[in-house]
């Protein structure tokens, strides 16, 4: 391998995820200081950042055109996987979202959603400048639908839209028609009443909640209660580690999916601002590399991961701020859990590998 | 795709995504900008709250400063749903623990609903637990077991879904021991707490119960009444004796402060104190806890004795009006109230005949008997009707003629002696001594053909006012009845008929229509012993605040004065005297109390329940209650005591003397109050159960079985009746029923000769002899018995010698 290309390794990008990361750690440290058996999950979050960094790495080593080749094994051991896990669930009459791997638990939806960025950027890249065409787009669809079915009946309705948003803007960047795909949507929109069906009813009630708010349900004591956390926080915010709201115990799920309460609240809008920035920071770094890969492949992989940190970062800052039905979405980086975290990390060693690689390529075209 | 169109693709991508950041700034600043003071609020009102410190409630002492009722702290162990862990497999390991730890099942459903579950918003998606029926009502008053019959998972996931933060009670009143290991383990018990709240402990339960009463939730329909004093829906307040009588003395003074609390509004902090706490003050009674439990011990043993349900016992310090003992039986377990006693609980106490719950001390209305006879020989003194000379002779019976035709000796109506063969000349203080009925009919009601007047009605009931009866005396205790002192008026409005003079002869001597509590009566003769003051018994003797000092000190208050001379007074006194101290006095024989000199009259009262049961064959009344009251020492009184034993058993009569039933319970009293060693149960035990029967050993008796009855309990019955050659009734006779050939009961035959015996439960086929225990020559009865039968059977002694005189009627 040859050692110039590690050159091109981006280190402002992981050096704004890593800021990203210590800002999570700080503020789980926070959440989670009063109360005795979640007080250590601070180290526990910092070690596995430690272990995904290298994992970062490794997967930035290896040539990000080798997945090329092996996209239908890819595309088939997902099927598979979460396959198992629908029939799994279904003997459990619960929802599972989890396979438990010896070495550490890993949500086969979080690596789907990878798995799912490479293969559609394949199809994507070998259908380059022919997206215009109708068929490829069913081709394109043909392939994204059966994961999107099984994650959807998990039942996991977060990741499916999330997953099927970046799917779409994959399709959008690599010359999908707007009018096509307009057309799909108003297909989506009729087929609409059949997904309302086959909600689970939990579902439904969050997004009737959201419509219509009843203000004895729990949920709503959620949103209610981080609502009043942000709003609180005000300008400055209340100090860090002393936010009423966040140590009293009022705001729920603090250290994973309200995370951001938790900055709103005790760093006001100035630490939200520069979360904010942050987050841009990373989409801007990942879609730079984008722009400098003239491979399609390659270039379609770190649209793919810019989508899903953008638009998996929008719906739970979205949910925090009462702008969105509550789905249970981690904010990337940032959120406790070591199952999305890895994720993430992954996605950008994906992207630093595509980095690494696109001077190379320019040479083996000259 | 040209380079051009991905350039124009990029640029609107990123547009798009600095525009959802914006949206999501502009939202970021309305909320904690345009809005933050709101918010502020908001958040504020989650964590301030202006909260009430609870005073604890005062104690009580007895006059030795041993402590009767505390508050003990209770330990209830508490699940939050909400911190329970995450992971299903955790939170199974703490819910068995808390089983083993608990002795409680994890959960009593069938099929129990599991799942993993790991995703986020835990409890929600749990929502296939919403559908169970939503059996757990959580109520913190409920002193049990509350999840019961359902587990712990169960009560936990009842209301989780909804209710996430809301505490659940898994187990009240936990064992110490366990609160201190679930203490320790309590990092690997998450979601796990112990709430302490406070339980009033009546350390002496049943001995005291009537006198403490108990405290409980304010009862809803009387709320109105007390939210004018400053308290709340949830309070709990004294309901029943001195808990209710001193709740404003005991309940002290609510604080009030601001406190910060968590969400789950477990309190963090206090912020600021707006009213300061003052724990409620103590009560140091008059109560001589030692004399307490003697009273209720030799009470209930003579009760045991004769078979009666019912009991009373007070004494009292003549000279302050202090109450030192005071006990009725049957009493019950007040702690029951103070936990939360259970519908069945209650209805079982309410519901029986006995009347646990009713304090007969000073509520309970009974004829007074002879011990009422203090106020005719009062009245006829005071009003000299009679002097201490005017003597009367007593046959054994007086006629009072016929209203209508005085002449016809046949229609006059015979009034008894309790003595058959009469008292013979007697004056105002042996008939005091030997309770002579004849004396105190002519003294109450007069008699036409000597044509002596009398004291009537009217003056009769002016006297026995003035020692306070037909009125509460107002002693410190909720519920007191004022008992009844009749006067012609209230017999027309509730009988419709005159007042003849055989109602003033029946009320003179205690009979007839009035009626007296114990307190009353004991209260009475305090005045006797004291000299003439009737003061306002009374239980607390001070009131102490929290550290010890007086708050207040309760005086002997003066509720009336005996009008009445010294020297008619002082006789009256002598007739009390000799009731104990002559040879032939009635308490003479039973009243044993070693170097005391004590004062006292006895009192036998018949009455009826249920007629006909409590008639005999002649048709006259052979149920009775038992009446004593003495003070000692005579000359300088220290104490009044006062005993009441209930003489029926529902249906059944039983018949108890005052002399023979009472005076020992009495004497057991004065022997404890003045430290007298016992020296009885030895020889005197056996005197009770033998040589009583007026039998002579030899005489010779005829057994007959007169025939059946239908029994409409379970099991068969036998009763008779032991006559001697008269036909009379025979009391004390030991009368052995065999079942198969083995004694099974010894029964002692009662005041009219009569007996009775019901099989403990149904009967099959059994053998049953009936035979004399003392007379094992005497002839028996044998006959198979069958389920509800009764059997009436009758021995009689044929030697044609006189016997003595039975007794009979009143003394």
């Amino acid at each position: 391998m040859d050692r110039r290309i590690w050159r091109q390794f981006d280190l402002v990008l992981v050096g704004i995820v890593v800021l990203l990361i210590l800002y999570g750690v700080i503020m789980i440290f926070s959440a989670n200081q009063n109360q005795e058996d979640l007080r250590e999950l601070w180290w526990t979050q910092l070690t596995r950042a430690g272990f995904g960094l290298v994992v970062l790495v490794l997967v930035a080593a290896i040539d990000y055109r080798y997945y090329a080749s092996l996209h239908r094994f890819l595309y088939v051991v997902m099927l598979v996987f979460l396959g198992t896990l629908f029939i799994a669930a279904e003997l459990t009459a619960g929802t599972l979202r989890w396979l438990d791997f010896t070495l550490f638990p890993v949500q086969p939806s979080e690596i789907a959603k990878i798995v799912i960025i490479i293969v559609t950027a394949k199809i994507l890249a070998e259908r380059d400048g022919e997206m215009s065409k109708f068929s490829n787009l069913l081709v394109a669809i043909s392939l994204v639908v059966p994961p999107l079915v099984l994650i959807y009946l998990q039942p996991d309705l977060g990741t499916t839209i999330i997953t099927a948003v970046v799917w779409l803007i994959m399709v959008l960047m690599a010359g999908g028609n707007l009018f096509q795909i307009g057309l799909l949507g108003l297909g989506g929109v009729l087929a609409s009443p059949v997904v309302w069906l086959t909600m689970a009813e939990y579902q439904r009630e969050r997004v009737l909640l959201f419509l219509n708010p009843d203000q004895t349900d729990p949920s709503y004591f959620n949103i209610q209660q981080a609502l009043i956390s942000i709003g609180s926080g005000g300008l400055l915010g209340k100090g860090f580690s002393i936010g009423t709201q966040n140590q009293l115990h009022f705001l729920r799920v603090r250290h994973t999916d309200f995370i951001f309460s938790v900055i709103g609240e005790e760093l006001g809008m100035l630490g939200a601002i520069l979360l904010f920035l942050l987050i841009i920071g990373v989409i801007w770094r990942i879609l730079r590399a984008a722009d400098l890969t003239k491979d399609p492949f390659g270039r379609l992989i770190c649209i793919g991961v810019a989508a899903l940190v953008f638009f998996q970062s929008f719906v739970n800052l979205g949910v925090n701020l009462g702008l969105l039905p509550v789905t249970g979405t981690p904010l990337p980086f940032v959120s406790y859990g070591g199952s999305s975290l890895f994720a993430f990390l992954i996605a950008l060693g994906l992207v630093q590998s595509v980095l690494m690689r696109h001077k190379a390529l320019d040479f083996e075209e000259v | 795709m040209t380079e051009a169109q991905i350039q124009i693709r990029s640029f609107i991508l990123r547009t798009m995504i600095l525009f959802a950041f914006i949206v999501l700034a502009f939202q970021l600043w309305n909320l904690q900008i345009v809005q933050g003071e709101t918010y502020r609020e908001l958040a504020d009102a989650n964590r301030f709250r202006l909260a009430q410190v609870p005073a604890s409630r005062g104690v009580i002492y007895d006059r030795n400063d041993e402590l009767l009722v505390r508050n003990r702290p209770v330990y209830n162990v508490i699940v939050i749903p909400a911190y329970l862990p995450e992971d299903a497999t955790a939170e199974a390991r703490v819910f068995s623990r808390l089983s083993e730890l608990l002795n409680l099942p994890i959960t009593t459903q069938l099929d129990p609903t599991t799942g993993l579950n790991n995703g986020y918003f835990h409890a929600i998606n749990h929502h296939q637990y919403s559908r169970l029926p939503q059996r757990q009502i959580i109520n913190p008053r409920s002193r049990r077991y509350i999840n019961q019959p359902q587990g712990i998972r169960d009560a936990v996931n009842a209301n989780r879904v909804f209710a996430p933060f809301l505490q659940v009670v898994i187990a009240e009143d936990v064992d110490p021991i366990i609160v201190s290991k679930i203490e320790e383990e309590r990092l690997n018990l998450p979601g796990v707490l112990i709430d302490i709240s406070p339980n009033r402990e009546y350390i002496y339960q049943g001995l005291l119960s009537h006198m403490l009463g108990y405290i409980g939730p304010i009862p809803a329909e009387q709320f109105e009444s007390y939210e004018p004093l400053d308290y709340d829906l949830t309070d709990i307040v004294g309901l029943a004796g001195l808990e209710f009588q001193y709740e404003e003395w005991l309940r002290g003074i609510k604080g009030l402060e601001n406190i910060e609390v968590d969400v789950t509004g477990q309190k963090i902090r206090t912020v600021s104190q707006n009213v300061t706490v003052r724990p409620g003050h103590n009560l140091r009674l008059s109560l001589d806890l030692g004399l307490q439990q003697a009273t209720a011990e030799a009470l209930q043993e003579a009760m045991d004795e004769v078979n009666s349900q019912q009991g009373v016992s007070i004494s009292l310090n003549p000279q302050t009006g202090e109450i030192l003992a005071m006990v009725s039986l049957p009493s019950y377990d007040n702690n029951l109230f103070s936990r939360g006693i259970t519908a069945r609980e209650l209805s079982l106490l309410s519901e029986d005949p006995q009347a646990p719950l009713v304090d007969h001390a000073i509520a309970g209305l009974y004829p007074p008997g002879s011990i009422f006879k203090i106020i005719p020989a009062s009245g006829g003194l005071q009003e000299g009707t009679v002097t201490e000379q005017t003597t009367f002779v007593d046959e054994g019976v007086l006629y009072l003629p016929n209203l209508f035709q005085p002449d016809n000796l046949d229609l006059a109506q015979p009034f008894y002696c309790w003595l058959r063969n009469g008292h013979g000349p007697v004056s105002v203080v042996s008939a005091l001594a030997w309770s002579c009925n004849v004396y105190f009919y002519q003294v109450g009601g007069g008699y036409s053909p000597a044509e002596y007047e009398g004291l009537g009605l009217t003056r009769l009931g002016n006297y026995a006012r003035m020692y306070g009866l037909g009125e509460a005396t107002g002693i410190d205790l909720p519920g007191e009845s004022g008992g009844l002192v009749p006067n012609e008026q209230w017999k027309r409005l509730n009988y419709a008929e005159t007042w003849l003079t055989g109602d003033t002869y029946n009320m003179s001597i205690g009979q007839g229509f009035v009626l007296v509590t114990p307190l009353q009566m004991v209260n009475a003769y305090s005045s006797i012993a004291n000299g003439g003051t009737l003061y306002r018994p009374h239980l607390v003797k001070e009131i102490l605040d929290a550290d010890g000092n007086l708050v207040e000190e309760v005086e002997p208050q003066v509720i009336g004065r005996l009008d009445l001379d010294p020297q008619y007074l002082q006789l009256v006194r002598q007739g009390l005297w000799g009731a104990i101290n002559w040879e032939n006095g009635t308490a003479a024989d039973y009243f044993d109390v070693p170097g005391v000199d004590a004062s006292g009259k006895t009192g036998t009262a018949e009455f009826c329940d249920s007629y006909p049961a409590c008639l005999d064959r002649d048709g006259r009344v052979k149920t009775s209650h038992a009446w004593f009251v003495t003070y000692a020492p005579t000359n300088n009184p220290e104490i009044v005591t006062i005993v009441f034993v209930y003489g029926g058993k529902q249906g059944a009569g039983v018949a108890v003397q005052g002399s023979e039933v009472a005076v020992p319970v009495a004497s057991k009293i004065l022997r404890y109050y003045f430290n007298i060693e016992d020296e009885e149960d030895v020889d005197g035990t056996e005197d009770d159960d033998e040589n009583l029967t007026e039998f002579e050993l030899g005489t010779e008796f005829e057994a007959r079985l007169l025939g059946t009855d239908s029994w409409s309990r379970d099991g068969a019955n036998v009763s008779g009746f032991v006559l001697n050659a008269n036909g009379e009734g025979v009391s004390n006779v030991a009368v052995e029923v065999l079942v198969n050939g083995e004694v099974v009961d010894q029964l002692i035959s009662g005041e009219t000769g009569q007996f009775d015996y019901n099989s403990p439960g149904q009967v099959e086929t059994e053998t049953w002899q009936i035979r004399l225990a003392d007379f094992p020559d005497a002839p028996f009865l044998m006959f198979d018995v069958a389920e509800g039968v009764r059997y009436l059977v009758e021995f009689e002694a044929q030697s044609p010698q006189e016997t003595t005189a039975a007794l009979s009627g009143n003394e």
